[in-house]
């Protein structure tokens, strides 16, 4: 595979590995680095690629490994705005539904997420099995847990 | 939030697009920035090395300590420096394994190759220092006492050192134990 051929695969799938770096890292800047460095691997894994599963499959290894693997030092995320706004009603109001879903998601485990990913991006349950390395009666228990375990969160 | 409900929130997520110019900037290796750093690091350390070792001779009596000193005290320097190369080609490795678990298991394995190489090459670094500034010293209680506190100081740091590979080990373990 060569760059140009990388460079779109990539492209069509990057809204993934945004994703990805979002439920896995806390800060924008964070995020950024890790979108950077999984970006990088996947590169420099190309040669490791034999074609023979999906790209997908493949960059989603390779994605949630980086996120997992790559060392990240606990700092508190500080952000600084441009000017502190008037009041509440100025603020911008996102999804409130989608936010609380999220920030669901990212009080899961490493694993937990990786699972909830791949489940989320509607791969079947030998496709998790694969990807992940075990098996597939243990993905179906895994992610039973994990669903519940994100109902109990929102309810909080 | 049921699964279809769970499925939507998900697909609803924004997901980020960035143009293939950055892209392609994020494949290159001198755009990397932890390897930049280390690139940048690396060459300050050679050349403050290099000329540590022009001035040392005079500036540290190299001539008057036997040849075995100074073969100790190039052999530090060079630690530190081949430390940091080993660093750089693991931070640009590829993910090898066939699933995520053998993935992370291969990290884990890099991991501990490097705190060892860390370590031991600190140990060996400081003991190379060690026996250069130390081999033509008369050692009475005073100085003696001295060298006690420095061993100590550098092996509290070495302790430190050593936690904090053992805690992102563990925390590495823990993770790959998470998907059994």
């Amino acid at each position: 595979m060569n760059e140009t051929e990388f460079l779109a695969l990539v492209n069509q799938h990057q809204g993934i590995i945004h994703k990805i770096c979002r439920l896995y890292r806390d800060s924008p800047q964070d995020q950024e680095d890790l979108f950077q460095e999984v970006i990088f691997k996947l590169w420099k894994s190309v040669p490791q690629f034999r074609g023979e599963a999906k790209f997908s499959s493949w960059m989603y290894r390779v994605a949630l490994s980086t996120a997992i693997a790559v060392y990240r030092k606990k700092k508190p995320d500080i952000r600084y705005m441009p000017a502190v706004p008037d009041s509440a009603e100025n603020q911008a109001q996102p999804d409130e539904n989608r936010e609380q879903f999220f920030r669901a998601l990212k009080q899961l485990n490493d694993a937990d997420k990786a699972l909830i990913t791949l489940y989320l991006e509607d791969l079947s349950y030998q496709e998790i099995a694969e990807i992940v390395g075990i098996s597939e009666s243990n993905v179906g228990v895994r992610l039973n847990r994990i669903k519940s375990k994100i109902q109990q969160l929102l309810k909080k | 939030m049921e699964g279809d409900a769970l499925h939507s929130a998900w697909q609803q997520m924004p997901g980020g697009q960035k143009p293939n110019a950055e892209l392609r900037a994020m494949i290159k290796e001198n755009k990397h920035p932890v390897l930049k750093r280390v690139r940048k690091q690396l060459i300050i350390e050679t050349i403050a090395f290099t000329a540590f070792l022009f001035v040392y001779y005079d500036f540290f009596d190299g001539g008057r300590k036997p040849v075995y000193a100074n073969v100790l005290l190039v052999t530090a320097m060079l630690l530190v420096i081949l430390h940091n190369i080993f660093g750089y080609i693991m931070a640009k490795r590829s993910i090898y394994g066939e699933n995520l678990k053998q993935s992370l298991q291969h990290q884990l394995a890099k991991m501990k190759t490097y705190a060892l190489l860390s370590i031991s090459g600190r140990i060996l670094s400081a003991a190379c220092l060690l026996l250069f500034f130390t081999s033509v010293i008369t050692f009475n209680t005073p100085k003696s006492w001295f060298l006690a506190g420095v061993v100590a100081i550098t092996a509290v740091q070495l302790v430190l050192l050593a936690g904090v590979w053992v805690k992102r080990i563990r925390q590495m373990k823990t993770t790959i134990n998470l998907f059994e």
